[in-house]
């Protein structure tokens, strides 16, 4: 079947739709967009790997679906990296586009390793450094490295990330190259090598008559270019049923991704190893819906979703060798909010209702009254007290009658509302620490029954 | 001008200062109205006609600030901000006074944008005409400096108020961890930009000094709902009783004084009130007070 031109136009169309609908999802303003993040194919995988998420499940069924009919749409239409990769080459108009070297090619093997080791392993670390939308949210939530690193890529031959180092390409890629149907040259073909000239992923070769759909992304800008209309969409040349030895490879990979994934899990404190900043984030106290450091640790891709949308502005980005981590400089982990655990794409933080959430303890508090300038001073403060959403900090009088902050730990849930605001400086009087797992904390309607004292509206008597 | 109409002038003027000196003299006790079983609206507007009506505030073409507490992500029932058809009712009712502006604010403890939507209040003053100013940052707070100030002689205090006309002081009665209670005056702390500071330098002293900064036209003490334990943000409603009561006043000190009655505090268990009015900001003494008993409804008062 011969391709019509306008696919490349409607192809853009669909590309600069989805693009800035992922960017937009990014910002406070497209609260309503981030749902379509969940769409995006390495997120929804690693959903289901965490919780076996429905919507995620049913978006990964649909774009291997989709890839099998039609080949890698997810890469032209739906990756705001890969979309952005296009925008780059664009930029960099006055060079040549150069086939691609065969070392470059994708190894199919290494997108079923890294899989296996995100998801049987349960260590996303490789991910956080190629999955393609983790990339891009660091990238627009200001990373200078990924970038700059994807920029020079581009640079050097147009999509060669996308054809060498990217896991959600790989994966797809199999699909694709196997898939019976996909691009072809006709028989118009005049073997110009104008379509070559255009390609950005070097899936072409009109000389020998050959196409790879495992590398084409779907652009169209063959289609475009081709002067005699001679792409053609049909029987696959490439697909031809899986072999034995090939089934046996690809278990093979799966198995030593698997391993290289656990091990790392395993190993994971030796980060530590990496200095104080790396230290603070692994020991850290986590987005509610982590569940525990140990889970967070191998669900988490530090794609910076949650840190774009967190109300309060304490959830940190990963560093280089960290995990998402909270601090309380800007602000606390604001009570009636779960915004962070609605948004997580990859499952890694659980969603809960808010009643769950205002119990779910992220950390636990210590007041060191040799800080405090209401123990040290005798001042009224209370700043901790005041914001303490769970009544756990509480001013008390202690034995010299001076009112002093006194933690009821059954009550506290380490929100930092009492971090955050305590005055004493450099050193906070108050401060949260992590705990290794988040438990639920003592419901408040239970400790703090209402005393016995049911003065609703008052007699005649007047209390002024 | 011409020189008849300015000596005329100078006449009546010099014929009316005798008299402004005698009415400040017969003013010595501090007006202050303690409305009771009514909804907020309707202990409000029989409050204020009874201290002369909202023309004696506010004058047309005046820019009018009206500050309530919202410093907590809670919705009204939970008694922790001020109550929003109270707010409501006000700036309606300085806008038919003639008021070009009604400006409404409060530097929030909770993110801002949840404060102002879940209080209601956001929704309350757009529908009345009025305007929510945003506080939560430092560009919106000017320095001001009060020599008479004890401790925080220098604050950072909002540009609304410091341009407005009419400032009106509505908080809502609570208990308050620190300061043991919040009303009139702790409400200053909205206005504030560094409000740690005060938590560091005797809080109670800094309250007292924060309302030299700017003094209130008028009062409004809601406590038609009141936080009586765990304050100011309570942690469920039990803390919430319900008195049905407001207090309005020119005297931040001395609604702030009767006040304490209505949550049953010792007044000296509020050592602020103590120290503002040594300031000379109001009165303390209930003798120096006439304090106005009113019904909010005819059925009521029946």
């Amino acid at each position: 079947m011969k391709l019509p031109r306008a696919l490349y136009p409607l192809r853009l169309a669909l590309a600069a739709l989805s693009l800035a609908l992922t960017t937009l999802a990014f910002g406070f303003a497209g609260d309503a967009l981030t749902f379509l993040v969940k769409a995006q194919f390495g997120p929804a995988l690693m959903s289901v790997g965490a919780h076996l998420a429905v919507t995620g499940g049913l978006c990964v069924a649909l774009w291997l679906l989709a890839t099998l009919c039609f080949g890698r749409l997810f890469c032209s239409i739906g990756c705001p990296l890969g979309i952005a990769q296009d925008l780059l080459g664009a930029l960099f108009f006055w060079r040549k586009n150069r086939s691609q070297p065969r070392w470059v090619a994708l190894r199919k093997g290494l997108g079923v390793a890294v899989w296996s080791a995100a998801l049987v392993g349960g260590w996303t670390l490789g991910l956080r450094f190629l999955e393609p939308w983790t990339l891009f949210g660091a990238i627009l939530s200001g990373a200078w490295l990924p970038a700059v690193v994807i920029a020079a890529a581009v640079y050097w031959r147009r999509r060669s990330f996308c054809n060498s180092l990217c896991p959600v390409g790989a994966l797809l890629a199999c699909g694709a190259a196997m898939a019976p149907a996909g691009l072809r040259f006709g028989k118009a073909c005049i073997r110009c090598g104008k379509c070559v000239k255009a390609c950005p992923t070097g899936c072409l070769d009109p000389q020998r008559g050959v196409v790879d759909n495992g590398r084409c992304v779907r652009c169209m800008a063959c289609v475009k270019a081709c002067p005699v209309g001679a792409i053609e969409f049909g029987r696959n040349p490439g697909f031809r049923m899986p072999e034995r030895r090939r089934l046996v490879r690809a278990g093979l990979c799966l198995l030593g991704g698997g391993v290289v994934g656990l091990v790392a899990r395993k190993t994971l404190p030796l980060y530590s190893a990496y200095g104080p900043r790396a230290r603070v984030a692994l020991e850290g106290i986590y987005p509610p819906g982590a569940g525990s450091r140990q889970r967070f640790l191998s669900k988490c891709t530090d794609c910076r979703l949650c840190i774009q949308h967190c109300v309060g502005q304490v959830i940190q980005p990963a560093g280089t060798f960290g995990a998402v981590h909270l601090t309380f400089n800007k602000g606390m982990c604001e009570f009636n909010c779960k915004r962070c655990s609605e948004v997580c794409p990859t499952g890694a933080l659980v969603p809960m209702t808010l009643a769950q959430k205002q119990r779910t303890r992220l950390g636990l508090a210590e007041v060191n009254l040799s800080l405090c300038v209401a123990a040290k001073r005798g001042f009224e403060c209370g700043a901790c007290a005041e914001h303490c959403p769970t009544g756990a900090l509480r001013m008390k009088e202690d034995v010299r009658g001076v009112r002093i902050p006194v933690l009821d730990t059954r009550l506290c849930i380490g929100c930092g509302s009492c971090e955050h605001p305590c005055p004493v400086r450099p050193i906070k009087a108050v401060r949260v620490w992590p705990i290794e797992v988040q438990v639920q904390a003592a419901d408040p309607a239970e400790v703090f029954r209402p005393e016995a004292e049911p003065e609703t509206a008052a007699g005649d008597e007047w209390l002024i | 001008m011409n020189r008849r109409d300015f000596l005329s002038a100078m006449a009546g003027a010099t014929m009316a200062l005798p008299a402004l000196a005698v009415a400040s003299e017969a003013k010595a006790k501090s007006t202050v109205a303690v409305v009771r079983r009514g909804s907020p609206v309707e202990m409000f507007r029989r409050g204020i006609a009874a201290l002369g009506g909202i023309t004696a505030f506010v004058k047309p073409g005046q820019k009018v600030v009206v500050k309530p507490n919202i410093g907590w992500d809670r919705t009204p029932e939970y008694a922790a901000n001020t109550n929003p058809e109270l707010i409501g009712e006000i700036v309606r009712e300085c806008l038919a006074a003639g008021a070009a502006e009604v400006k409404v604010f409060d530097h929030t403890c909770n993110a801002w944008r949840k404060c102002y939507e879940n209080s209601g209040i956001a929704a309350a003053v757009e529908a009345a005409g009025g305007q929510m100013v945003e506080a939560h940052e430092e560009r919106h707070y000017r320095p001001q400096a009060r020599a008479q100030a004890l401790s925080m002689k220098e604050a950072k205090i909002h540009a609304a108020i410091l341009e407005a006309d009419v400032f009106i002081n509505v908080p809502i009665l609570k208990n308050h961890g620190g300061a043991k209670m919040t009303a009139g005056l702790k409400n200053f702390m909205g206005l504030v930009w560094d409000r740690q500071f005060m938590h560091r330098h005797n809080l109670a002293q800094c309250i007292a000094d924060a309302a030299l900064y700017r003094k209130p036209d008028l009062t409004v003490i809601d406590a038609y709902r009141t936080m009586q334990t765990n304050g100011p943000l309570g942690v469920g409603l039990g803390d919430v009783r319900e008195p049905h009561y407001q207090i309005l006043s020119r005297d931040i000190v001395a609604a702030d004084t009767l006040a304490t009655k209505l949550l049953r505090f010792p007044l000296d268990s509020v050592p602020y009130i103590a120290l503002a009015a040594k300031h000379g900001l109001g009165t303390n003494d209930e003798t120096q007070m006439e304090i106005l008993r009113l019904e909010a409804t005819a059925e009521a008062q029946a």
